[in-house]
């Protein structure tokens, strides 16, 4: 489930901006940071920390697109080039990242024990803390897929990406849209993480590797669709778990990009776009 | 033709110039420089604190640290060469995890910062790329983690851990005899990381199990990343093991014993082996309770200096060292130490013949090289460790066997999940 959130926080920002946010992977384990150190100094409930730490990632986002992406938006002579700019930007980013939760925090792996006890579902035993993964994230999509179908802002969002000009043209403001986009898929980057916290050791070095598994699934379901991030996502675990169980989890990964070669050699675009 | 007078004492005089300039110049050229005494000694090491490898090397930097300072307020390391005690200077670099950058590190190391001691980090893959450049310029190198072939390849200047025969590595050996003389332990299930240091653990514990006349019920490997471990231990879980081994690293072995207990598979011995930090037990919480490991020091060890050096870097650092390769690195340090004073000197190869020649006693016990570089100890020297109580209620990692260095009694069976 922290991949379909951090593929769908990459969806939302490439679908409306046209960034592809290589720093996901390292914003989502400020998240977790967040709830640790939440955690650790106030005893917050790791549950309750992600209404602290999603608001938190919202500005965060909001920041980082105001200071690394808006004059790149009006200044890029041509798509291409702002694709590759904001790549090497996002990527720069995420080291710098990295490096800065290394200085304050150290390079030590972190963890805390959380809701660790099961429960029977249907013969089967869940530990609570994956159920809580399951329902938060679930809501967290819900969320996702209500706001941009059905509310204003979020119909706006998607008439600015659609056509910028015309949308600026009609009275939306696509420049501060911009921003509130970024700010909302760094926003599922910190509930993923808050989430990976969890349930899952973390250390600064973490996200880069989240980050390349989040851009393998949504070209697996497809740039910008959130739809397709769900579905990618969900599709990649199954092969990988089906593979693990009849064949063996080395054959897993194996299978899981060999379909995803297939899928892109016949589909590039992917899925859902 | 007769040379007049002024002429003859001209040819006097130039001829005596000559042989002094003669005499001076060969003075200078057969006379040996005197020597020069450096100011300082020079340690290096190319650490991966960053990238996959990161966990584990962090507690060997600050180990190294620390025995560096203990020993500069000494005032340093004494060689008899100079005849006086010469501080160390410890340079060090990150190397990312990556085994190309790690080699160009190190050549930096011996060629730019002219390091008189090469250190090594924590992956056998990585020091296994270093070596040959160590073996070159003629450095001695203690590998903390070696990789099978390593040992195989003829190396003079390579030391390391003991255990390697051909493919595989022993040292999960002392989980075997406390199996087989304080359980009734009849099978096992295995799971291992397909890396430089689960697969030769691997073959290593499936020639241990056959050795000891245990059945291997189940026995898959899994590539580093792998973040579901269910469809394997639902596998296992029908089988009903009576011991189940983890050759894991410590996120990889979090993960499978929360899953473990997510599906209440619990084992009769649960072994954690390659668990190397504090921060593994305090992650596992509640559910560390009875959970085996092998471990090489930690404050329970029966080796001189094991709890002070706890106390000194729980000081220093706010936290506990792991058992294992944060007590490994302090006795490598130990070892350097020894050979640096018996040696007198900083020449790589009075350096590789003494550290081949002596036995220094460490906080992970004896350590001794035989010809191939590998300690003649370490099987013996290693220790069966067992998780009593909660870690943050005071829990502790006891020593359980061989039974002349317990610290407890081992708890068997395990205890369920709580």
């Amino acid at each position: 489930m922290f991949y379909s959130l951090i593929a769908t926080g990459m969806n939302v920002i490439f679908g409306m901006l046209d960034v592809i946010n290589i720093a996901q992977g390292s914003l989502m384990i400020l998240g977790a940071y967040t709830t640790y150190w939440l955690l650790v100094l106030f005893n917050v409930n790791p549950a309750l920390s992600i209404f602290i730490s999603a608001p938190l990632g919202f500005f965060v986002g909001i920041f980082v697109e105001k200071i690394l992406i808006s004059d790149l938006i009006k200044s890029a002579k041509s798509r291409e080039i702002f694709l590759s700019s904001t790549m090497l930007i996002t990527f720069g980013f995420s080291i710098f990242i990295d490096s800065m939760e290394m200085n304050f925090w150290k390079r030590d792996p972190r963890s805390y024990q959380f809701l660790t006890s099961t429960v029977q579902f249907f013969g089967a035993s869940f530990m609570i803390v994956r159920l809580v993964v399951l329902m938060v994230s679930v809501i967290a999509l819900v969320t996702m897929f209500y706001f941009f179908r059905k509310t204003y802002f979020g119909k706006a969002m998607r008439a600015a990406s659609s056509d910028r000009k015309a949308a600026m043209l009609v009275g939306i403001p696509a420049d501060k849209l911009d921003a509130i986009t970024f700010g909302i898929g760094t926003a599922l980057s910190f509930i993923a993480g808050s989430l990976f916290s969890m349930t899952s050791m973390f250390s600064p070095n973490s996200g880069f590797d989240l980050s390349i598994k989040g851009l393998c699934i949504i070209m697996l379901g497809g740039l910008g669709s959130i739809k397709g991030g769900v579905v990618g996502a969900t599709i990649l675990a199954f092969v990988e778990v089906t593979a693990s169980f009849f064949i063996s989890p080395i054959w897993g990964i194996v299978i899981s990009y060999v379909i995803l070669l297939i899928l892109l050699l016949t589909k590039p675009s992917g899925l859902f776009t | 033709m007769a040379l007049s007078k002024s002429m003859k004492l001209i040819v006097s005089v130039c001829i005596i110039a000559l042989l002094v300039i003669v005499a001076v110049y060969s003075y200078y050229l057969y006379t040996p420089p005197s020597t020069e005494v450096p100011e300082e000694i020079k340690m290096g090491a190319a650490l991966s604190l960053t990238g996959k490898y990161a966990i584990n090397n962090i507690e060997l930097l600050r180990m190294y640290k620390m025995w560096i300072d203990e020993k500069n307020e000494e005032g340093g390391i004494y060689l008899s060469e100079y005849d006086k005690k010469l501080p160390i200077k410890f340079i060090y670099y990150d190397d990312q995890s990556d085994v190309e950058r790690s080699i160009r590190l190190v050549k930096k190391l011996i060629s730019e910062d002219n390091v008189d001691v090469v250190l090594s980090g924590w992956a056998g893959a990585i020091s296994n790329a270093i070596m040959p450049i160590c073996e070159d310029a003629k450095k001695p190198i203690m590998v903390i983690s070696g990789t099978a072939d390593m040992f195989q390849q003829g190396y003079e200047y390579l030391f390391g851990p003991g255990g390697w025969e051909d493919d595989y590595s022993l040292r999960a050996y002392p989980l075997f005899p406390f199996l087989k003389n304080a359980t009734d332990v009849e099978t096992i299930a295995m799971l291992s990381i397909e890396s430089a240091y689960g697969i030769p653990m691997r073959k290593g514990v499936q020639v241990l199990a056959q050795t000891f006349g245990f059945e291997l019920v189940f026995d898959e490997s899994y590539p580093m990343g792998t973040e579901n471990f269910m469809p394997l231990l639902v596998k296992i879980e029908p089988l009903q093991p009576d011991c189940i081994i983890t050759m894991s690293h410590d996120p990889d072995a979090l993960l499978i014993a929360r899953q473990c207990k997510e599906i209440e598979f619990n084992p009769k011995v649960y072994f954690a082996g390659g668990v190397n930090v504090w921060a593994f037990w305090t992650s596992l919480g509640s559910l560390s309770q009875d959970v085996t490991a092998y471990v090489w020091g930690g404050p329970t060890a029966q080796w001189p200096h094991c709890q002070e050096i706890f106390n000194n870097y729980t000081l220093l650092y706010g936290e506990r060292p792991g058992p294992s390769n944060a007590y490994s690195a302090y006795a490598k340090m130990q070892f350097w130490g020894a050979a640096l004073e018996e040696a007198g000197t900083l020449d790589g190869e009075k350096l590789c013949e003494v550290i081949h020649r002596i036995e220094v006693m460490t906080v992970t016990g004896p350590i001794e090289y035989d010809e191939t570089g590998q300690n003649i100890n370490d099987i013996e020297n290693s220790l069966l460790g067992q998780f009593h109580g909660i870690p943050a209620e005071g829990g502790e990692e006891e020593i359980i066997w061989p039974p002349e260095s317990a610290s407890a009694e081992p708890h068997y069976p395990k205890c369920p999940w709580p």
